[in-house]
């Protein structure tokens, strides 16, 4: 039953955030009382055996489709993500604005929240396409409504590239559904081992695209660097921290066991591709002033060696991809907040008319070092063990890749580096707003993160010992 | 039966109480009739005032019980929402609400014909009220000209089907459906009888506003008062599907090698041209038309897969859930606009700040257009897109997939606009219609989370 109450409880917060309007205090014990609860969930779920937790109720009985979710090894820590990133944004939001607090931000982000958990849940594959689809909406109207004026445009380009994807999806589901004789659309009835080779690499395709968009693979990515840059930052830490790890959640769980031909076949060329990207981000992250383009071209690259472990099919390289895609989120996560804040003290996100501002906010400096020891892999923090493991795999798929690949090692820290440099060291320039410093609450949730990415840097065994198992199956076709 | 019989008795009674002048009272009366006939669809299916072989005629079954309550469901909602336009001194409300009703007749046989005759009395009874209906705003030059272009079109139409039902008629000698499809081999075989079906379903095309045959549509539905194209949007459609289905997806389904292409490239055509021409759109009627000869695209997905029961149900879901959506559209824009025929997106811009409940209506009818989850949008398209691939329209269904993300292009404006641009908009305070946006609202939520509740009623009927 956990896996339903986990999906009930942020739509709960989410209606009583309504009801709670402007009162600031009231949404931030909601915040946490999201995170609080969702951790006693899993924990609870996990203590008593996560195979306990599914529930299965016929939800549109003329298509045979059901409500059916499951805690398992492979989405645990996706679950686990989505509560901690959208606690961030939420905690993020509510204490920036809490003289003008948007409750129809918190509202919506508690739905993103349950929407996710849902997604990450879902053991029908329509019931998936439709949280899927339905997850989009909420950080839509986040970004438009209250992003800059250049997101309108933005947001919908992000809007309309992913509906092409997953509308495509949509198709090879239904074409699933037609050929495969079963009733419903349960994960384990549509398999699609006994079609002939040739259909199994349209329906990878198919999949692929709707995934690789949302990651974003290259070259799939001309969406991403607009929406994160022009909506405002409760989003764009919902967009890079948690949603788009639903691409990466959709490979592993649907591509990677249900298509083996497909990937065997394609897997190289995308392989190759989003290679190019890991490398292709890095660079263009070098050259980047907008603070938050650099974070979201780093973001490319990092999410480019995911998508390559995942193709890479071996249990070293998924192990990675577990790691890196919590390492990730909470990385990137703490870095948004962490820009955000230095460009609302700072008055821009220009990296040029920054400088010196280390000696302004000692306790900010601190955090952004460690996201950013976390985001270029450094040994003990939590970054390393993911990036490690998945330049194992690659270099275990092929030699050359495994090289390219590892390039993005050098790369990020010259970018990190850079973006640190301009920003925090240096000469201060004139005639800045006074900066704030951080407030309790900031440092609580800038904590929690920088926690995470020490204590997972050096006890990655916690997150691996959960999945190692489901890995493990998703190789069975291989 | 029954409910025709009613129908046609409280028009009668409605032109009479015409003499009153009191708008509430024929509004009530009309409301009242509307809802008798609704009830006497599932009482009625005795013969009541009607010679006995006229029965023969008509066939109230499950088919056409679906299509009729629909019908009649939004047909009520449609006269509540009309108040505003009946107040306008120039409009004789007892003679709008009567012809409406007369419609209503015609919409009720088109759903139940079983014979050549009374699907042509059904066309042509739906057909002239509406044409009268079209120009009920007299004074607009606009009203006038949707009028006249619509009795043009609508009458080349309506000669078409006349030519293909003698056509028919020349090759089998028969004027009963049933008749027909089993009628010996030779006739159907017949140049004369494929030319007939071929004019019936041109005709028939053009009725339900099928790319190429669609020019009317834009051009009447932006001329007609607001009421009206709300009405021919909703009831109208449902009526001519209703038709176009009878024919082609249940009598003459058992020929299809003989229509079916031409179905499939309308299909196509609809998608495309609808989609696409709606993107460049500047008034919100004329791209409700457009997004109207879209949605007849997707539509005619359940003419081309003719699965039974399945196809026929989504059908009936699909067209329930798109009234609903321009039900609230509707309403809201009257509440925000009154009567005003010729709104344009722009004036949208900045509207939550005045009315953020009927912004949030409009943005569920239009997510539920463009069949984003969460409405019954998306669950309708399911249920059209599923057989189709059962039935391994693979194209076609590529080609649907690509105009939907089209679609959100153009559905996603009016939203944009509503919330996001900045704006002042001059919108009324009035909010009579409040209630119907709420209904109408709930119903495309429900039917988008719990559609087994939706289409278990329709299973039901």
């Amino acid at each position: 039953m956990n896996s339903l109450y986990l999906f009930l409880f942020p739509l709960a917060l989410s209606g009583m955030a309504y009801l709670s309007g402007k009162k600031a205090a009231l949404q931030q014990i909601l915040a946490l009382a999201g995170l609080l609860g969702s951790g006693a969930l899993l924990y609870l779920a996990n203590s008593r055996g996560l195979s306990d937790q599914q529930v299965n109720y016929p939800w549109i009985t003329s298509l045979g489709i059901h409500f059916s979710l499951e805690i398992n090894g492979l989405n645990f820590w996706f679950l686990a993500l989505n509560a901690l990133v959208c606690f961030i944004a939420l905690f993020y939001h509510i204490n920036q604005a809490s003289k003008n607090l948007r409750p129809d931000v918190v509202v919506l982000i508690f739905g993103v929240q349950a929407i996710l958990n849902g997604v990450f849940m879902a053991q029908d594959l329509m019931l998936f396409y439709f949280l899927f689809e339905a997850s989009i909406l909420p950080v839509y109207f986040i970004s438009s409504r209250y992003g800059s004026p250049a997101a309108e445009r933005a947001t919908l380009k992000f809007f309309l590239y992913t509906l092409f994807g997953s509308l495509f999806m949509l198709l090879a589901i239904l074409y699933l559904y037609a050929k495969s004789g079963a009733n419903d659309f349960l994960f384990s009835s549509l398999f699609a081992d006994n079609l002939p080779a040739e259909t199994q690499g349209w329906l990878f395709l198919a999949f692929f695209l709707a995934f690789a968009i949302k990651m974003p693979l290259f070259p799939f990515h001309s969406w991403q660097a607009d929406a994160y840059a022009e909506s405002p930052v409760e989003s764009t830490i919902l967009m890079s921290g948690i949603l788009l790890k639903m691409g990466i959640y959709g490979m592993l769980a649907i591509v990677l066991p249900h298509f083996p031909q497909g990937v065997t076949d394609y897997g190289h060329i995308f392989m190759g591709l989003s290679a190019f990207g890991v490398v292709y981000g890095a660079l263009i992250a070098m050259v980047q002033y907008d603070f938050r383009r650099v974070l979201a071209f780093s973001s490319l690259s990092h999410v480019g060696l995911i998508g390559c472990g995942i193709l890479a099919y071996s249990d070293v390289a998924l192990e990675g991809v577990i790691l890196q895609m919590f390492a990730h989120g909470v990385n990137i996560a703490g870095l948004f907040v962490v820009s955000e804040l230095i460009a609302s003290g700072a008055g821009t996100r220009d990296l040029d008319q920054m400088g010196g501002l280390s000696r302004q906010s000692f306790g900010l400096t601190v955090f952004f070092f460690i996201f950013l020891l976390g985001s270029i892999a450094v040994p003990l923090t939590n970054g390393f063990p993911g990036e490690f493991q998945l330049l194992m795999g690659l270099f275990g798929y092929n030699i050359y890749l495994g090289i390219f690949c590892g390039l993005t090692v050098i790369f990020s820290s010259v970018y990190m580096i850079r973006l640190f440099q301009k920003s925090m060291l240096g000469l201060e320039t004139d005639g800045r707003a006074a900066f704030p410093k951080l407030n309790a609450s900031q440092t609580f949730s800038l904590f929690l993160l920088a926690a995470l990415v020490l204590g997972l840097g050096l006890y990655p065994q916690v997150i691996s010992r959960i999945s190692n198992s489901a890995v493990q199956v998703l190789l069975r076709a291989y | 039966m029954l409910s025709i019989t009613i129908l046609s008795v409280s028009g009668l009674v409605l032109l009479f109480v015409g003499f009153l002048n009191k708008i509430s009272l024929s509004r009530s009366l009309a409301v009242a009739g509307l809802g008798l006939a609704l009830v006497a669809l599932f009482y009625g299916n005795q013969n009541v005032l009607i010679p006995a072989d006229m029965d023969t005629q008509l066939s109230f079954d499950g088919f056409a019980l679906k299509f009729s309550a629909l019908i009649l469901v939004f047909a009520i909602f449609i006269v509540f929402l009309s108040g505003q336009f009946l107040r306008k001194e120039f409009v004789q409300s007892a003679e709008f609400l009567a012809v409406t009703t007369f419609s209503l007749v015609g919409a009720l046989m088109l759903t139940s014909f079983t014979h050549m005759i009374t699907l042509f009395v059904g066309l042509e009874t739906l057909g002239i009220s509406l044409y009268i209906l079209a120009g009920t705003d007299k004074k607009s030059n606009a009203s006038n000209e949707a009028s006249l272009k619509y009795l043009l079109m609508g009458a080349f139409a309506t000669g078409l089907i006349l030519f293909g039902m003698a056509m028919i008629y020349g090759a089998t000698g028969l004027l009963d459906f049933q008749a027909i499809a089993k009628s010996s081999k030779d006739s159907l075989d017949s140049g004369l009888f494929q030319i007939g079906v071929f004019f019936l379903l041109i005709g028939l095309l053009f009725k339900v506003s099928a790319a190429p045959f669609h020019f009317w549509s834009p051009d009447v539905y932006e001329g007609s008062p607001n009421v009206v194209m709300a009405f021919m949007a909703v009831v109208v459609k449902i009526a001519s599907f209703a038709a176009l289905f009878r024919v082609f997806g249940h009598y003459f389904s058992g020929f299809s090698f003989l229509w079916w292409d031409i179905v499939y490239y309308a299909c196509l055509a609809s998608l495309i041209a609808g989609n696409f021409l709606a993107l460049i759109q500047k008034t919100v009627k004329r791209q409700l038309a457009f997004s109207s000869i879209s949605q007849t695209g997707y539509l005619l997905f359940a003419i081309l897969v003719m699965k039974g029961n399945m196809a026929l149900d989504g059908l009936v879901f699909y067209l329930f859930v798109y009234g609903c959506s321009i039900l609230v559209a509707f309403s809201v824009i009257t509440d925000w606009f009154g009567t005003r025929s010729d709104i344009t997106l722009d004036e949208l811009k900045g509207a939550s700040k005045k009315d953020d409940f009927g912004a949030f209506a409009l943005t569920l009818a239009y997510l539920s257009m463009a069949g984003i989850p969460i409405t019954g949008g998306f669950i309708g398209k399911l249920f059209l897109f599923s057989p189709a691939m059962e039935a391994g329209l693979v194209q076609l269904l590529i080609a649907g997939i690509l105009s939907s993300v089209v679609g959100a292009a153009y559905y996603f404006r009016p939203i944009i606009h509503v919330w996001f641009s900045a704006g002042q908009p001059v919108i009324e305070k009035e909010r009579n219609h409040q209630w119907i946006a709420f209904l109408g609202g709930a119903m495309l939520l429900v039917s988008g989370l719990f559609p087994d509740t939706i289409s278990r009623l329709i299973a039901m009927m």
